[in-house]
């Protein structure tokens, strides 16, 4: 390697060890395993998630070790070039860069803190740092807590292969003994002895779209409506509202409607007086020479009349209370000059103005957008079940429902059916592994001489084990970690990208209070972290917390998630990237290259292009 | 009120047969599409593409324009829910709905009728909702549906935001004016709206153009702060209608050409300069083509696949220029050319994989100073690695050719070593602004993130080659070889990370899509690769290079 050097190297850098440290065989070595390895990583965490190929690669024992020996590999070449020279400054200047890289990221690794909180707008400050790594959190009584790891990364637990976790200070062995992904968490209804409120299962079905939806509601102020986004179903108790007219008072009543017969659906229809009529108009049997019919739909009631006998004149709607007039009829309906007028005779385009006018109970307006897809079912004293319907497309109706008797909804085909009800009941939480299931989970055992006891605990729950003499409170969730700063969120705001739903950026504003005293409000939006404290040292060398925005919740804009970061290597991480980058630019730059004069002096000679590629390669 | 007929009236359906017509006036019309203004032309671009995969449309008897035929669409002058229009591009959804396996365009009809459609989108954004993985099937499937309502939209017009408000930023449609407008104010606009929309149904180009160019001017007149300048939206029309990234692939591949005789026959001067011109006016449209995208969305041009695309091939030409200049061998313009003409090529191919769309930046790409030095220097490096990619194809064929003589040719291998070193730095300088960055929006250094790990691994490999150098583990022959199998490890770390993997936190550049041109490409170059190994092995070459190095020791 330093077969240039003068004076013989001395003793202990012809020591065989030094000389497998410092080897480029070595380095060979590290860096095939490393890319090796990085690319199984990345194959892992394509194919099951990062947590795997944390566990198995970038995490492992392993491939620290294997990152410590790169270290000495890299230090054992840089001395195995002493006395070093002028030209080895890229080489050196490279490999130490590395090397300081390296030993920022042990410090940070080791010494560093990094999590989440998601705050919440009014909410009291919080220091609890959301961890990621999860754990089971056990508790006997209020004051003590047991916090055991509890990841799946290789092997899950079984029946058969259970996996022990604590044993309380009761006499409780708990284990782990199943794990899903796929969690499902359904709120069931079971029979109350004493209080209780009337609940009803709830199917939704659709042939059409091959999809069945069941719920449990309760006809109490919180758990009475299961919402599709659709549609909504509501449980109340009482009976549905009689919808029988005559009880508003009728009004003067005038409305005009276009009326097109190309498109039977897109009357438009303009209330002058009082209110809105209800009446359907529909053009018809317009052919040439034949101005066609009028068909006035009424509250069920259809009467015909013939255009030309009755334009411009006023005629009754028999069995209504309204009067019809024909005020106009274009063949070939077009706006010109912003005014209606017909371009031809021939019947492209036929269309109608009428308007009726009468002494009458306006109709429930049915606006098209704002109605909304729902059922209220209702309950009696007795259980006997009503309902209210309303549908965008047929309006609102009421009727009686029956135990296992569809109802169809008109929402496209859905079909709802009440098959089961209870009139005393109470709710509890029933998880269990589902094809669909929104949430993870772990199956625990609890154990004390003859009793078990066995429960699915979804991720993020508390559950209380019915254990003796006490029960016990059981959590799975995410590991908590103290900070020495607590954080209140004090504003969110979302900007938008124009016309759009779609987010543009988000901005937290944080008031942040250190153990000391110490106080500041900061904001921090993307690419923008606050720093806590915020002096330019700290900052610089890692020192500080470092807060960034991380996520959001679309549906709640007064919940934010920010990033925590403490990493006491970072100032090293920093040298050491600019020392690389100077390193290797000194390398490939910086160093004199005769080959380069003499090839662009058009020096070729073949001994001398041996002689260059030589020079070229030697570092 | 009238406007409610207006739009009854657009609904009616009358077909002429019309006269050609032009779009230039009716194209400039400024709407509010995606989360940013644009001309309509754009719009109308963009969303052909996205229904049907190509910019415009065959039909029996006519070849629909995208103005065209979203016009037609707006005014229902055509019965396009009968037409094949809407793309299914992925074979075996189309077999598993049980259309025509022969067939990858749809009407809109077919495909609300295969019922198992909507069942399998619904399954695929149930997945997305809950964090899973979803099957490539039903992300097509979703996709599908996605064409389907987009098709919906325009059909009944709820996409038309060409109005500006008069407060707040959401543009208005026509239906919607007498929200924020009085009639007196909002009059002209209609009028001007039936009239050229009578035009358009009759054929009359005149009045078609005039009534949109003062549709214009009446809409601006709504809010003229809101409204683009007339001078941005006639730049995007027309960075739309000259198409100069095929201008610059046009001119390279003669450039090419040119050259390449140029370099077979050293007394053909004129080739010579005739392929450096066409180079030159080749690379003016290409930067000017970057340039013109830059101006109109306002950031770095490196934001999605297509972006990268176009600026990598730039990057390379732009470097076999500089090393052109410094070393005076066409030899870099011959590596250079091809690769960014297959850059440029895959684009125009892949258009469903890689839109041209310029759409509003995920809040993460926010920061124009982090996107200018990590993601340009970073995709400079893969520039740089694609000519050393392509410099070492030249390098295996001379040795394809004859072994003995490659092998002496030290200028060469001297030449390509000065590429790798650029990429050296220019990778390892961007991998670690990438990890600056990432402490700034994310909040750490390092995550093994895939796409972090692969621009590591990319690294690591060349760096292993240059280290495997200095331990004659090889020699010049295999640093060629291995500029061109490392540059794998790019493409995986460009490409395959966002479209094969899939996952990690660089999600905003995933896609789909172009796989088969990738594999193929990698099978095609390891069996040329192989070819050259095969040929340097018979021909005892690495023996000369011995030899030489020997002498050298010796001297």
């Amino acid at each position: 390697m330093t077969s240039n050097s003068d004076s013989p190297a001395p003793a202990w850098q012809q020591n065989a060890i030094f000389q497998f440290f410092a080897s480029l065989r070595l380095a060979m070595l590290l860096l095939g395993v490393l890319i090796v390895a990085s690319i199984a990583g990345t194959i892992y965490e394509s194919s099951f998630d990062a947590k795997v190929a944390r566990a198995y690669i970038y995490g492992a024992q392993w491939f620290n070790v294997w990152l410590l020996l790169l270290a000495l590999n890299l230090i054992g070449s840089a001395l195995s070039r002493m006395p070093w020279k002028k030209h080895h400054t890229g080489f050196l200047l490279t490999h130490l860069g590395i090397i300081i890289l390296l030993i920022g990221s042990f410090i940070g690794h080791t010494w560093g803190i990094e999590g989440t909180m998601t705050l919440f707008k009014g909410e009291p400050p919080t220091n609890l740092l959301i961890v990621d790594e999860r754990v089971l959190q056990i508790s006997e009584d209020e004051k003590t807590a047991q916090v055991v790891p509890l990841e799946f990364i290789n092997r899950k637990p079984s029946p058969e292969n259970p996996r022990p976790l604590a044993t309380t200070a009761s006499g409780w062995n708990i284990q782990a003994i199943g794990y899903s992904s796929s969690l499902e968490v359904k709120m069931e209804a079971q029979a109350a002895e004493k209080d209780g409120v009337p609940a009803a299962h709830v199917t939704l079905s659709t042939a059409m779209m091959g999809q069945k939806l069941d719920q449990w509601l309760f006809a109490d102020e919180s758990h009475d409506t299961f919402d599709l986004g659709l549609a909504s179903i509501s449980f109340k108790k009482g009976t549905a509202p009689n919808l029988t007219p005559g009880t508003a008072e009728a009004v003067d009543i005038e409305e005009s409607i276009f009326s097109f017969a190309n498109s039977p659906a897109d009357q438009v229809a303009k209330t002058l007086k009082g209110g809105s009529t209800g009446a359907k108009i529909k053009l018809a049997d317009v052919t040439q020479g034949n101005d066609g019919k009028l068909i006035v739909q009424l509250h069920g009631n259809e009467q015909t009349f013939d255009v030309v006998t009755n334009l411009g004149k006023t005629v009754p709607v028999p069995n209504s209370p309204y009067e019809l007039a024909i005020d106009q009829y274009w063949p070939d309906f077009r706006i010109k000059d912003g005014k209606p007028m017909s371009l031809t005779n021939e019947p492209n385009n036929p269309c109608v103005l009428v308007t009726l006018r009468g002494h009458a109970v306006p109709a429930a307006t049915q606006s098209e957008g704002n109605a909304k897809n729902a059922v209220t079912i209702f309950t009696d004293d007795k259980g006997a079940m009503t309902y209210q319907l309303s549908s965008r497309k047929n309006g609102v109706s009421t009727g009686k429902l029956e135990l296992g008797k569809p109802l169809t909804t008109g929402w496209a085909d859905w079909q709802l059916l009440v098959d089961q009800t209870l009139s005393r009941a109470e709710q509890h939480f029933v998880a269990r592994p589902a094809t669909n299931g929104k949430s993870e989970g772990v199956l625990i055992r609890a154990i004390h001489a003859d009793k078990t006891i066995e429960q699915w605990m979804p991720l993020g729950w508390q559950i209380s084990l019915p254990t003796q003499p006490k029960p016990m409170l059981v959590g799975y969730g995410l590991k908590q970690h103290p900070l020495p700063i607590s954080l209140a969120l004090t504003n969110f705001e979302v900007e938008r990208n124009e016309g759009t739903d779609s987010p543009a950026g988000f901005k937290s504003t944080v008031q942040i209070t250190g153990i000391n005293g110490d106080s500041a409000t900061g904001q921090c939006w993307m690419n923008h972290p606050i720093s806590f404290p915020d002096s330019w040292l700290n900052t610089f060398s890692g020192l500080t917390y470092k807060i960034s925005q991380a996520s959001w919740n679309p549906e709640n804009l007064s919940q934010s998630s920010v990033q925590i970061l403490r990493d006491p290597g970072w100032g090293l991480k920093w040298i050491g990237s600019l020392v690389i980058v100077a390193g290797i630019f000194s390398l490939f730059y910086l160093r004199p290259l005769p080959t380069d004069v003499e090839l662009a002096n058009g020096a070729r000679t073949e001994a001398k292009a041996a002689n260059t590629k030589r020079q070229t390669v030697e570092v | 009120m009238i406007f409610r007929i207006l739009i009854v009236l657009l609904l009616s359906t009358i077909a002429l047969k019309a006269e050609p017509l032009d779009f230039n006036q009716w194209g400039l019309v400024a709407i509010q599409d995606g989360g940013r203004r644009k001309p309509i032309d754009t719009f109308a671009k963009e969303t052909v593409l996205r229904l049907s995969g190509r910019t415009t449309y065959q039909s029996d008897n006519k070849t629909w324009t995208s103005n065209d035929l979203i016009l037609s669409m707006l005014l229902e002058t055509h019965d396009w829910k009968k037409e094949p229009l809407i793309l299914v591009g992925y074979k075996p959804l189309v077999e598993q709905l049980g259309l025509d396996g022969t067939r990858k365009r749809f009407s809109f009809e077919e495909l609300t009728k295969a019922q198992t459609l909507l069942t399998l989108a619904q399954q695929a954004r149930d997945l997305e909702k809950s964090g899973k993985d979803v099957p490539r099937s039903l992300k097509e499937a979703e996709s599908v549906v996605s064409r389907l309502e987009l098709f919906n939209k325009v059909a009944e017009g709820s996409v038309l935001a060409i109005a500006p408000p008069a407060t707040g930023s959401h543009w208005l449609m026509p239906t919607e004016l007498s929200d924020s407008y009085s009639e007196a104010s909002f009059k002209p606009v209609t009028d001007h709206l039936s009239a050229l929309a009578e035009a358009y149904v009759h054929g009359d180009n005149f009045n078609f153009n005039l009534h949109s160019s003062q549709l214009r001017q009446t809409l601006r007149q709504l809010n003229p702060q809101l409204y683009p300048s007339e001078r941005m939206l006639k730049l995007e029309y027309f960075y739309n209608h000259v198409s100069p990234f095929d201008w610059a692939a046009t001119l390279y591949g003669i450039a090419l050409v040119c050259l390449w005789i140029a370099n077979a026959t050293p007394t053909a001067r004129a080739s010579l300069f005739a392929g450096l011109f066409c180079a030159i006016a080749g690379v003016l449209f290409h930067g000017g083509g970057i340039a013109l995208r830059c101006v109109i969305a306002g950031r770095p041009p490196v934001t999605n696949m297509f972006e990268s695309v176009v600026w990598v091939s730039f990057g390379v030409v732009m470097f076999g220029f500089a090393f052109f200049l410094r070393y005076r061998t066409v030899t870099y313009l011959l590596a250079a050319l091809p690769v960014s003409l297959v850059c440029l090529f895959l684009l125009r191919q892949l258009p469903v994989a890689m839109p041209e769309n310029i759409d509003p930046l995920v809040p993460v790409l926010r920061s124009n100073f982090w996107l200018t030095t990590h993601v340009l220097t970073i995709t400079l490096s893969y520039a740089a690695f694609a000519l050393a990619m392509g410099f070492g194809h030249i390098v295996l064929y001379r040795f394809i050719k004859n072994p003995t003589a490659a092998a002496s040719n030290a200028t060469l291998h001297f030449w390509l070593y000065r590429i790798l070193q650029l990429g050296v730095l220019l990778l390892a300088a961007g991998t670690i602004l990438g990890g600056v960055w990432a402490n700034y929006s994310w909040g750490r250094f390092w995550g093994w993130d895939p796409k972090e790990t692969w621009a590591l691994i990319a690294l690591l490999c060349y760096i292993f080659v240059l280290h495997g150098r200095l331990a004659g583990w090889w020699d010049q022959f295999g640093l060629a070889v291995s500029s061109v199998i490392c540059f794998c490890a790019v493409m995986m770390t460009w490409y395959g990370v966002n479209f094969v993997l899939g996952k990690g936190l660089h999600s905003y550049g995933f896609g789909i899509g172009g796989e088969k041109y990738v594999a193929s490409f990698v099978v095609l170059d390891l069996a040329y690769v192989a070819l050259a190994c095969i040929r340097y092995r018979k021909s005892h070459a690495s023996e000369l290079l011995l030899q030489a190095e020997g002498r050298e020791v010796s001297a």
